[in-house]
């Protein structure tokens, strides 16, 4: 498990940090966009609910050595193919200044609930996907990705 | 900033009920926030896009929130289950709520 309060704790405490997470709060364009904590970003889409960990599968190179472009495939088709419909997978980066990655939203003529994309990753850590369900239920898997050279900048 | 293409891949033709994979990507620097001009130390202010919509005969069929965590140049790979002959109309729009289309067809064959 990472311990994200340290780190908090520090950038906090270094103002142009505080700053720069300001700025990103008035430019934030949902409620969700302003959890500023990975723990808060993942709750305002579970909202309590407890996720099981099977028919969903999480992509990615298990070394990085560019953070700026992290490859990442989210499959949850083997829940389409138990009988359930996904409406949404969300991504969450647990240790990125900004954990929130992205939601991806579904139809019934998405197909496929399988999406590729790129992404961002500040340092080595866990990245967490979520699957939401027509059934309210949630899916969730994780997979550790260690990098090289960190994006996002700083 | 240099200028923003947007590019999509579709199948010119498929089969009705057939699932067919869409890549799309837009050449985009996706700023975000945290950067910092190396020279003056000034913070690089947020300019993101923030929304995609995939639509065909002007149903969302397929659509991101994306927040500054997506990489540079946002490049999707997707999945579309053809109801019939169509278009598409693939939407970017960013934190100006300045926007870029695509329109594709799709036939039967």
């Amino acid at each position: 498990m990472i311990e994200p309060i340290d780190r908090r704790s520090f950038l906090v405490s270094s103002s142009s940090a505080a700053s720069a997470l300001a700025l990103l709060l008035l430019n934030g364009s949902s409620a969700m966009a302003r959890s500023s904590n990975y723990e808060e970003a993942v709750q305002e889409v579970l909202k309590g609910a407890k996720p099981a960990t099977e028919n969903i599968n999480l992509k990615m190179p298990e070394i990085a050595e560019n953070g700026n472009v992290v490859s990442i495939t989210i499959d949850a088709s083997a829940a389409e193919a138990a009988g359930k419909t996904v409406k949404a997978l969300h991504v969450f980066a647990t240790d990125n200044p900004w954990p929130y990655v992205a939601t991806f939203h579904l139809s019934p003529f998405s197909g496929k609930a399988m999406v590729t994309s790129r992404m961002r990753l500040a340092r080595s850590q866990k990245v967490v996907a979520i699957a939401a369900l027509e059934s309210d239920e949630f899916l969730i898997t994780e997979t550790f990705v260690k990098v090289t050279i960190g994006g996002c900048g700083g | 900033m240099a200028t923003i293409r947007p590019k999509v891949r579709v199948p010119k033709t498929a089969a009705k009920g057939d699932v067919i994979l869409i890549k799309t990507l837009i050449s985009h620097p996706m700023e975000s926030g945290v950067r910092k001009n190396s020279k003056t130390g000034e913070l690089i202010p947020r300019d993101i896009i923030n929304r995609f919509e995939a639509s065909f005969e002007g149903e969302t069929f397929f659509s991101v929130t994306m927040h500054p965590a997506i990489s540079a140049d946002p490049y999707f790979a997707f999945h579309f289950k053809v109801p019939g002959p169509g278009s598409f109309l693939f939407k970017w729009t960013d934190d100006a709520g300045k926007d870029w289309t695509v329109s594709k067809s799709l036939a039967l064959g």
